[in-house]
């Protein structure tokens, strides 16, 4: 549909490939996002009392 | 780009560094507390204020008193603006009738989360306006609220900076000021004599001043139509001088009753930078080396002009699919030429250029065009300049204390590399102070980053009460990576208090509101604290001989250092979120791709 | 100059001890390599971790693409090759960076283990209450109690000599094999346990209780056992911790933001969990993250390379902080004694004359300045000692009261000394002085230097000149310090006209004449109003004081034990000039922590520029024209750039252990140095680095 797939694929060497992304799996975001605001908490933790470390 | 529009730039920067000294000079004898040429005047007013508010002058303020201070400072001016706003209809000068029941048809309700944004917006300095002024707010709000907070907030940002100045230059101190008194001094003696003058200019100029009701005319087709007036000339003044930015009218300073000739626009554009320009100054001079202020002056003046020769090209050479249409784009002696999309003819490219430029590196955003049809790079400087915690020059004293706050990080990295525990003019830069920088910097990037998330996620249900439109997404005027920069552009001016719009989002419902307020709240306090607890422990500490072996911080090196910190730490924070939005855009157009006024495709 | 060298002494068991406290190992010597790769895997431990949180952001992103690398292998998905390869990477990140800091820590264990065997159990002779010697295993030995050594003990703990004088081989310590003197009272009373008695016997009171003694001091500091974060390193925790969790906040969002643009663009997909991990370990600062502790650690190992041991990681940093150096005159700026450079004969004496009386004069002064003299007249008049046995003569004595030597033979009556001694004993004598002998010795008294006036019985003949020689090169060194922006005080007890003159050869900006131990301490304080550091060396007990004062006090090994107390270091070799090398080794490590983290920081822009156009080359083909690496392909793009991002820890593992290389430079050159090398270099050389990986991952078809 769009031209600019032609396009890219002459400036550039990438071609789009799918395997980079997932199928959407809503659970591996959440539990992802889940550890991201944990490791946010010790973060914060870790910049706010460095003596601790 | 035109010679004229390069002339026109290159006026305009000498200009402002011939206005940096002597207006640096004037208000370092402000602050340090010595006679000027206008204390004979001004110093029964200043002593009169410390007698009806029992401030002693003489009282100094450790930082966290001084903090509370600017706390309750702003808690009150909020509480003040906030019921000013909600009780318009109640009060006098009001004669178009907002907020009552013979409101013009096109009026914007006084809902309480506009009132909350505007309050929040006005007592930060940011003066986002979710609202259109001429369709909104009686006189009395306009003077009594929002223009008394045009001098409040900027006279709080020039205090805490001049209170971080002063931590550098103590030694073994335990007190960096008085903030009741700063905020007295930088109202009377800089603030109130500089906007009276140029309200009178302006005024002089055609900016109207007035408390007449709207004029109806007919113009010469027959139709009536209906033009706004107010005292708009004592307001312009402030919002300019102060980087507030607030426009009178919902065009701001495209309107010409705000900003009328080709002169007015040269002083406004001067003004948006004059008071920081002149604080680099006053720094130099206060630590009692001016060198270093000219060591800000010129990293400013580097990512300023930078900036402006990237813009101005961008927009000068206009949309490339105009030019495969066969429009002519080019400079004529008749056209500006480029990209006048959103921009007033009789402004052009080079100063809507320089005024978009100007006034995100300021935390100012007055707009003289419309940010939203930039070209895609032209868009991502305004951007980008307001991302990097808006240092050019910047808000008046937010500007001085965001770079002082950059050098601290830069001379800690730059520092530890030549051998030594980091120094910035003889004060050692250790844990307090790394800290405290590192948290003003991360929760502005937070509180844009994650918000423009939310906003861009987030489902909400068709006309419930908090986005009557549905998801915030539903709000965006342009579909694609254009609509991503337009609320990636909004919360990063609430965020960092410019106030200037891309444009292109419909913001006043409540999820906007409250969203942005929280937004602004975030990027002011979250900045302005780690800030004085920085001056107090810069305060307390022995000020280090220089020696051969410190890291000078006023030459070549120090200022492209400086550049450097200013640029990878913007540039490595907001790269991907900046190349879904405005870079990606860009190429799109370079390969024919718009993203005009589309509906939005439907998902669940 | 003639130095008299100490006789051998052959010790039995130096075998066992290194020449050094730590021997020069080349960086990657094998059984310590070894011992590294299996603490690396001991360091995964999650509770060890965390305490570096750089690192733990990465563990737990590397278990969290394993999770579900695991949970889609279960389940049968296809293509997870590319996972695989991503957590692989992730883990080898981890690893290398424990790798580098087992590979410091390493070295300083297998120090300790070399220490240890010293700590043998051993019995000591304690006297009991009644006063009898009774065999005590050492390790029930209090301070307070008192031992006697003779020759061939073990000298049970630290303590002081009370009475006696011994011989005492410290090698176990400071590696050198020439035995000491110890003997009571003085400053050189201290004894440290573990340390040999040679001959003859010592009474020592013991100072310090099992545990604590110097050797399990030592033994501790150098295993890094107390190793407690600097200030410095604690301040640039606090910068790594806020660029990661900028990072982590970029990162995060991204997936919102491409969620948005997928479903705008209604093309692609949002990047995986493992792509979205791969970015957020490639931007966060894992090099310096991963070296942090590998530098300070290496830092201390190196100041122990040069013998001296810190007590502290912050007191080597401080040396690099240092503004002012206090310089014990003797010993460092000079040689340490004073020399005889010319004779000066007075009116028409001749020369060889002089020389001849002032040789005959010092044939039995065994002092260094009387033995100068003998060998200046040796070498300037080729006379040659005489065997004083030949001559038939007795020989005076130097004393304070009469302040000359000499030597009376064939009724001639030969002295040497103070002007004003020879001037008086001339005129006893019935002689006359010569106004020019006065100028003479003025002048030498102006320029820095000693006068000796010597006399044959009342004819005077004229005057030596004593001077301080100043070592080769310490000009030199000064300048260097001068340029670095610390300032030398030289502290001497001469007078200050002497004084002002060497301070004028050797080049220092400031000198402190007829110095006290106040004076000195109260130099110190004032310097340190000012808000400068101060580092000096001492040994006495009366420098105790100005050593704890001092921000860097260097005690010498051979001072007192209060002085070793007091100081934050203690040199083993004894040699005051080592100060300089502190502090460059502080600088070096200040230098190499900001290099690095300036380098970590740089290396993000090209990462960027692999996996950006990477993860949205499906969504936005049009971010292709970021892609300016001409990577092959999404996968080998995110690959390439987490190898990348994991080998350069390894590689930069040598720099961390050695330190940048440091020249004493003003700080405007060093930082242009620098930050070209490690700014500008850090921003290019991932684009080149990642190039090459993406070509080899090609090659391999690994992605």
């Amino acid at each position: 549909m769009s031209p600019s797939l032609h396009y890219s694929s002459l400036v550039a060497g990438l071609s789009p490939k799918p395997a980079i992304a997932s199928k959407e799996k809503p659970m591996d975001y959440i539990i992802s996002g889940i550890t991201a605001l944990f490791l946010f908490g010790y973060l914060v933790y870790a910049l706010l009392r460095p003596e601790r470390f | 780009m035109t010679i004229n529009g390069v002339w026109y730039i290159v006026v305009y920067f000498l200009v402002l560094l011939a206005l940096t000294k002597p207006l640096g000079l004037f208000m370092a004898h402000v602050f340090e507390g010595e006679r000027t040429f206008l204390h004979r005047l001004l110093r029964p007013l200043e002593k009169l204020t410390y007698r009806l508010c029992g401030i002693r002058e003489d009282a100094e303020q450790r930082w966290t008193q001084y903090a509370a201070s600017v706390l309750a400072f702003s808690l009150v001016s909020f509480l003040f603006v906030y019921v000013i706003q909600r009780l318009q209809g109640f009060l006098p000068l009001n004669p178009m009738g907002f907020s009552t029941g013979h409101a013009p048809g096109n009026a914007t309700p006084m809902t309480p989360d506009l009132a909350f944004n505007t309050a929040v917006s006005f007592m930060t300095n940011t003066n986002w306006q979710s609202y259109g002024g001429e369709v909104t707010l009686s006189y009395f709000v306009q003077m009594v609220a929002l223009t008394v907070q045009n001098f409040a907030s900027a006279a709080a940002g020039i205090a805490v900076a001049i209170a971080l100045v002063r931590g550098f230059a103590r030694k073994q101190a335990n007190s960096i000021g008085n903030f009741w008194v700063d905020l007295t001094r930088g109202t009377v003696y800089i603030l109130l004599p500089l906007a009276l003058l140029f309200a009178i200019f302006l005024c002089a100029r055609g900016v109207p001043q007035t408390f007449r009701a709207y004029q109806k005319a007919t113009t010469v087709e027959g139709p009536t139509q209906t033009i706004a007036v107010g005292p708009v000339a004592s307001q312009e003044s402030i919002k300019m001088l102060g980087t507030n930015g607030g426009g009178f009218f919902n065009t701001n300073s495209a309107h010409p009753y705000e900003n009328p000739t080709p002169l007015t626009n040269f002083v406004e554009l001067l003004s948006i930078l004059a008071i920081s320009s002149g604080l680099t100054y006053t720094f130099g001079k206060m630590v009692r080396d001016t060198r270093q202020g000219w060591a800000l002056f010129a990293a400013m003046a580097f990512m300023f002009l930078a900036a402006v020769f990237i813009c101005y090209p961008a927009e000068q050479s206009g949309n490339p699919i105009l030019a495969q249409l066969g429009v002519e784009r080019a400079a004529t002696p008749t056209q500006a030429g480029g990209n006048m999309e959103g921009k007033e003819v009789r402004f052009g490219t080079a100063s809507s250029a320089l005024w978009a430029t100007a006034t995100t590196d300021a935390s100012n955003g007055s707009v003289n065009s419309m940010h939203d049809s930039y070209t895609p790079l032209g868009g991502l400087i305004p951007l980008f300049d307001i991302q990097t915690d808006e240092v050019i020059f910047g808000g008046v004293g937010s500007g001085l204390y965001g770079m002082l706050l950059y050098a601290i990080v830069g001379v800690f990295i730059a520092g530890l590399m030549v051998g030594r525990t980091p120094e910035y003019l003889g004060k050692k830069i250790e844990q307090k102070e790394v800290k405290m920088a590192m948290v003003a910097i991360i929760v502005t990037a937070f509180s844009i980053l994650v918000f423009t998330a939310i906003t861009v996620v987030i489902p909400l249900a068709k006309n419930g009460y908090w986005n009557p439109a549905g998801s915030p997404i539903a709000n965006f005027n342009n579909s694609g990576p254009h609509g991503f920069s337009e609320a990636l552009y909004s919360f990063s001016s609430a965020s960092e208090n410019n106030g200037s719009a891309f444009a292109g989002i419909t913001v006043n419902t409540p999820f906007y509101d409250l969203l942005l307020g929280l937004a602004m709240l975030i990027g002011r306090f979250g900045f302005i604290l780690p800030t004085l607890a920085i001056a107090g422990s810069l305060a307390a500490k022995k000020t280090v001989p220089t020696t051969s072996g410190t890291l000078p911080t006023h030459g070549a090196l120090f200022v492209g250092l400086l550049v450097g910190v200013v640029i990878i730490i913007g540039a490595l924070t907001f790269f991907p979120a900046l190349s879904l939005g405005p870079i990606v855009e860009h190429f799109l157009m370079q390969q024919g791709k718009l993203f005009s006024m589309l509906l939005f495709p439907v998902w669940s | 100059m003639a130095t008299l060298a100490t006789p051998p002494v052959v010790v039995d068991d130096t075998a066992l001890i290194p020449k050094k406290l730590v021997r020069a190992r080349p960086l990657f010597d094998p059984p310590i390599v070894k011992r590294a790769v299996r603490e690396s895997f001991v360091k995964l431990n999650p509770l060890t971790l965390v305490k570096n949180p750089v690192m733990f952001v990465v563990e737990v992103g590397a278990a969290l693409t394993t999770v579900f690398l695991v949970r889609d292998a279960a389940t049968g998905a296809h293509s997870i090759g590319f996972t695989l390869q991503i957590a692989i990477w992730l883990w080898f990140t981890v690893l290398f960076a424990n790798f580098a800091e087992a590979m410091a820590e390493a070295r300083g264990k297998a120090q300790a283990d070399t220490l240890r065997k010293a700590k043998t159990e051993t019995m000591a002779k304690r006297f009991s209450s009644g006063g009898k010697v009774e065999a005590t295993p050492a390790a029930r030995l209090r301070a307070g109690d008192l031992v006697i050594c003779e020759a061939g003990d073990v000298i049970p703990g630290d303590g002081e000599v009370t009475e006696g004088i011994a011989t005492v081989d410290e090698s176990v310590i400071t590696g050198e094999s020439a035995p000491v003197i110890r003997e009571s009272g003085g400053d050189r009373s201290a004894v440290t346990g573990g340390t040999k008695v040679l001959s003859d016997w010592i009474k020592i009171r013991i100072t310090s209780n099992p545990g604590e003694t110097f050797l399990d001091r030592m033994i501790a500091l150098v295993e890094g056992a107390e190793r407690q974060k600097t200030p410095n390193e604690i301040a640039l925790n606090i910068l790594i911790a806020g660029l990661t969790l900028i990072f982590l906040l970029a990162v995060v969002t991204l997936h919102p933001f491409a969620l948005y643009s997928v479903r705008s663009a209604g093309l692609g997909e949002v990047p995986s969990v493992a792509v979205l991990v791969s970015l957020l370990v490639c931007l966060i600062p894992t090099t310096i993250g991963g070296l942090l502790s590998a530098i300070g650690i290496a830092g201390m190992d190196r100041v122990m390379q040069d013998n001296v041991l810190a007590m502290s990681g912050k007191a080597v940093e401080a040396s690099g902080d240092v503004n002012t150096l206090l310089l014990d005159k003797t010993g460092t700026i000079t040689l340490g004694n004073r020399q005889a450079v010319e004779f000066i004969p007075v009116d028409s004496v001749p020369a060889s004359e002089l020389a001849d009386a002032a040789q005959l004069s010092s044939l039995a002064d065994e002092t260094p300045e009387g033995r100068s003299i003998v060998v200046l007249a040796k070498e300037k008049f080729n006379l040659r000692g005489r065997e004083i046995s030949d001559l038939n003569a007795e020989f005076i004595p130097f004393s304070a009261y009469t302040r000359m030597s000499g030597v009376d033979f064939d009724g001639r009556r030969l002295r040497k000394g103070a002007t004003e001694a020879i001037v008086r004993f001339v005129g006893e004598q019935g002689g006359i002085v010569s106004p020019n002998f006065m100028e003479v010795s003025d002048r030498i008294s102006r320029s820095g230097g000693t006068p000796l006036g010597v006399a044959d019985g009342n004819r005077l003949l004229g005057t030596i000149h004593l001077k301080d020689v100043v070592k080769g090169g310490m000009k030199e060194r000064l300048a260097q310090l001068r340029a670095m922006g610390i300032r030398s005080v030289m502290i001497t007890g001469d007078n200050p006209l002497t004084a002002a003159a060497i301070a004028a050869e050797a080049g220092v900006d400031d000198f402190m004449a007829q110095a006290t131990p106040e004076q000195k301490l109260q130099y110190i304080k004032q310097e340190q109003t000012e808000g400068r550091l101060v580092a000096m060396t001492g040994d006495g007990t009366n420098d105790a004081p100005a050593l704890a004062q001092a921000d860097v006090g260097v005690a010498m090994n051979t001072g007192t034990m209060a002085a070793k107390e007091a100081g934050n270091m203690v040199d083993l070799d004894s040699n005051p000039t080592k100060l300089l090398e502190i502090v460059a080794i502080g600088k070096q490590l200040l230098i190499t922590r900001g290099a690095l983290t300036t380098f970590s920081i740089a290396n993000d822009v090209a990462k960027y520029f692999a996996i950006i156009p990477a993860m949205f080359m499906a969504t936005y083909p049009a971010l292709g024209h970021l892609n300016i690496m001409h990577l092959h392909t999404p996968q080998s793009a995110v690959l390439s750039a987490v190898i990348f991002n994991a080998l350069i820890i390894i590689a930069l593992v040598p720099l961390a252990l050695r330190g940048v290389k440091y020249r004493p430079q003003a700080a405007a050159t060093l930082l242009a140095r620098n930050l070209m090398i490690y700014a500008v270099g850090g921003i290019i050389a991932p684009f080149p680095g990642i190039w090459i990986i993406d070509q080899f991952l090609h090659w391999l078809r690994l992605a």
